[in-house]
């Protein structure tokens, strides 16, 4: 992702495909991912403590074998765990899936096997020297949050597609707005309707005020004036 | 404002504030050390034989230092980033105030990177400010502490980084010490101290971050419960509506007062070119390098094909395999050996082909149920956003089809007269397609169904869906004669006795 270095800071990126279609990446930070990985370490680790018990039980007759068979099995979960789940889920291990983030291409496109194998081998790198500072200290300086097996595979992590808000506009008799209006302008008119809640009163009313060349009113009529614009945008007639 | 504001997710709030920290980072670090440097050399100076409990004091005095960059990021956001004169001049007034309450109660308090622009960039008496955080936390508390946690661990895993690396990097002999590492063979003091050194620049490197994070938590807070995404929108807006009226404002005035008749197109729709310029402007674009172009190699190549005496070389040389083989087959052992040799390649042959029907066809048995989830497609009840059920046509939409374009809407007639052609071909031929198809898909499933459509039916619905498409996506209206056309022959190919 080589987007010219903007002025003003933000944690989505653009990526054009081939198509020429613009997808918006919402990238996850260093916190996100340390809460999504410290639940897969959970969940390894409970996979290990079953498994001791239960290899533990099976030495009286294995012996040794069963001890081998420990090692094997904490070699594969610790390298091919996420491989699996990124492979499987959409480039979510649980801990991802369970904090609505997951690995994607930094093309946009899904991780594919080779990226995961690479991303995931060069843990090793970014555990370094103690508990991954290396790829700590690599999230924090990377502008795109990338620990070193993100940058040699060209992964970035993304959070799911989530709308933060609700999408309900207060019902209110339709009106079509007096004048054409741009897609964002008629994404700010519903977003403001389905806030409408949210804002205090004299803030919903500040608001409305600086509408008043297109509402032509003041004060809470021009708030109202504007939640019928709302409803006649999301098709109500 | 330098940082983009939009309604976020307390997560990727928290992410927009270590994209700040990471932002300023150097003058982040400089406000923090100019007031957690001399704390360092005090606990130092107070407690000098042990590390372990001036680091605890340093540590306690966490809040104080963050007030700093706090000031940092409060000035940044909005395009100021303080020089060093100035953060030193604002550290003695940014450190008294309330720093009784914040070494004592606040500091447990886990939210308290959150809580401190409250009290630090909003003001107000204390009874003021817990009504206000009372209001601004309901969400923002938990992802506060879940950072502070997350900090915490950051500096932890920083630390050891740090050790660690001295510990693996430092050689042995250094500093005329005999093998082993450095740090063995320091007094214990020492050894502490170099390690409460180490914690300290590991809290000074994560601090920004730290602070940054907070401030993005309750900026988000604000600006969601403010609008100030909103706010931006809504002047943007109105500035555009006024530039618009300001030029016919005399004729608008009375207009403005009166309700307005409803604009005709919400949609996007700056101009829209007439086909020809449309095209001439498309052959423009192709005509850039980049879509193509032609391509000249050049390299040797064979002029003609062999001659009659490179063949008679070649049979030469045959003659010469021969000879040999009929020389060698004197021996049994020989003709033994080759026949043993053309089995095994022959078994080969037979097990390499065997493996590979086995991995063509085991997966299927693997994976039934895929499979019959694809052959099972459900039946569509749109295509292309059109609703194909049959009962939501009309009795006759042909007819109803021909009442709309004799009524000047020919968008909709079409429109009329596609659907209920797709969901003909739904409902009775059993076509089946995703949701997303596209009319091209859908024209070339019919095509491929064109034995039990008839190919008659197959060109009628090509037509048609040229029709459709030059009025939907071109706003091309389609000439009389076709229109008419369309609606006489729609019956014979799709009607309910076709």
């Amino acid at each position: 992702m080589d987007a010219p270095a903007s002025t003003i800071i933000d944690t989505h990126r653009a990526v054009e495909t081939p198509e020429g279609v613009e997808l918006n990446l919402r990238l996850a930070g260093p916190v996100v991912r340390f809460y999504a990985w410290g639940i897969d370490l959970l969940i390894r680790l409970a996979v290990y403590i079953v498994l001791g018990i239960v290899l533990g039980i099976l030495s009286i007759g294995l012996g040794n074998v069963s001890a081998g068979l420990f090692l094997v099995a904490v070699f594969l979960l610790e390298w091919f765990y996420p491989v699996y789940f990124e492979l499987k889920s959409a480039g979510a291990t649980p801990g991802k899936r369970r904090l609505g983030i997951r690995v994607l291409r930094d093309d946009g496109t899904e991780v594919d096997a080779g990226a995961s194998v690479i991303r995931n081998l060069l843990r090793a790198a970014d555990f370094l020297p103690l508990f991954y500072g290396f790829g700590l200290a690599a999230m924090l300086a990377d502008r795109d949050f990338r620990r070193l097996g993100d940058l040699a595979a060209g992964t970035v992590v993304v959070y799911r597609e989530q709308t933060p808000l609700p999408d309900t506009v207060p019902e209110a008799p339709p009106l079509a707005p007096p004048a054409v209006l741009t897609t964002a302008e008629q994404h700010a008119l519903l977003q403001y309707a389905e806030r409408a809640g949210e804002l205090s009163p004299e803030r919903a009313v500040e608001l409305a005020d600086l509408l008043q060349p297109l509402t032509g009113e003041r004060g809470e009529t021009g708030r109202r004036r504007l939640l019928q614009y709302a409803n006649w945008l999301v098709g109500r007639r | 404002m330098t940082a983009e504001v939009r309604p976020r997710l307390n997560w990727e709030a928290v992410d927009l504030g270590f994209a700040m920290g990471r932002r300023w980072w150097p003058r982040l670090v400089l406000a923090w050390t100019l007031a957690a440097l001399p704390a360092l050399v005090a606990a130092a100076l107070l407690l000098p034989g042990h590390p372990w409990w001036a680091l605890a004091l340093v540590w306690w005095g966490k809040p104080l230092y963050e007030r700093g960059p706090l000031h940092v990021l409060s000035r940044a956001l909005f395009g100021h980033l303080p020089p060093a004169g100035e953060l030193a001049r604002a550290m003695p007034g940014l450190l008294w105030r309330q720093a009784l309450g914040a070494l004592t109660v606040f500091r447990v308090d886990p939210a308290r990177s959150f809580n401190r622009p409250v009290a630090q960039l909003e003001g107000g008496s204390p009874r003021d400010r817990t009504a206000r955080l009372r209001t601004l936390q309901r969400t923002a508390h938990g992802a506060a502490s879940a950072l502070t946690l997350a900090c915490l661990a950051f500096e932890l895993i920083l630390w050891a980084g740090l050790l660690a690396l001295a510990w693996l990097l430092v050689p042995g002999g250094v500093l005329g010490l005999e093998s082993g590492s450095l740090l063995d063979e320091l007094s214990a003091t020492t050894r502490g101290w170099i390690m409460v050194l180490a914690a300290w620049a590991a809290m000074a490197a994560v601090a920004p971050f730290y602070v940054a994070g907070g401030f993005a938590l309750y900026l988000n807070r604000r600006s969601r419960l403010e609008g100030w995404d909103l706010e931006l929108a809504f002047r943007r807006l109105a500035s555009r509506i006024a530039g618009l009226r300001r030029p016919a404002a005399v004729v608008l005035a009375a207009a403005l007062v009166l309700p307005l008749s409803p604009a005709p197109a919400q949609a996007e729709e700056p101009h829209l070119l007439p086909p020809a310029e449309a095209r001439k402007i498309i052959d423009e674009v192709l005509a850039d390098p980049v879509f193509g172009g032609t391509e000249t190699v050049t390299g040797w190549y064979p002029k003609k094909r062999a001659t009659g005496a490179e063949e008679a070389a070649g049979q030469v040389d045959l003659d010469w395999l021969a000879r040999l083989l009929r020389a060698l087959s004197g021996a049994a052992e020989t003709l033994g050996f080759l026949a043993e040799l053309v089995m095994w390649l022959a078994a080969a042959a037979a097990a390499g082909l065997l493996v590979i029907w086995i991995l063509r066809h085991l997966p299927r048995g693997w994976r039934p149920r895929r499979r019959d989830k694809k052959a099972a497609r459900e039946i569509p009840q749109t295509l292309m956003g059109l609703d194909v059920r049959p009962e939501s046509l009309p009795g006759d939409p042909a007819a109803a089809a021909l009442a709309l374009w004799q009524a000047g809407r020919a968008r909709e007639a079409l429109s009329l007269l596609y659907r209920a052609s797709l969901a003909a071909l739904v409902d009775r031929h059993g076509l089946r397609l995703p949701a997303s198809a596209t009319e091209g898909d859908c024209l070339r499933a019919v095509r491929a169904m064109a034995g039990r459509l008839g190919a008659d039916t197959t060109d009628f619905f090509a037509a048609l869906t040229r029709l459709w498409q030059a009025a939907a996506y071109a706003h091309r209206e389609p000439a009389p004669a076709d229109m008419e056309n369309a609606c006489g022959r729609w019956p014979r190919h799709f009607g309910p006795q076709a």
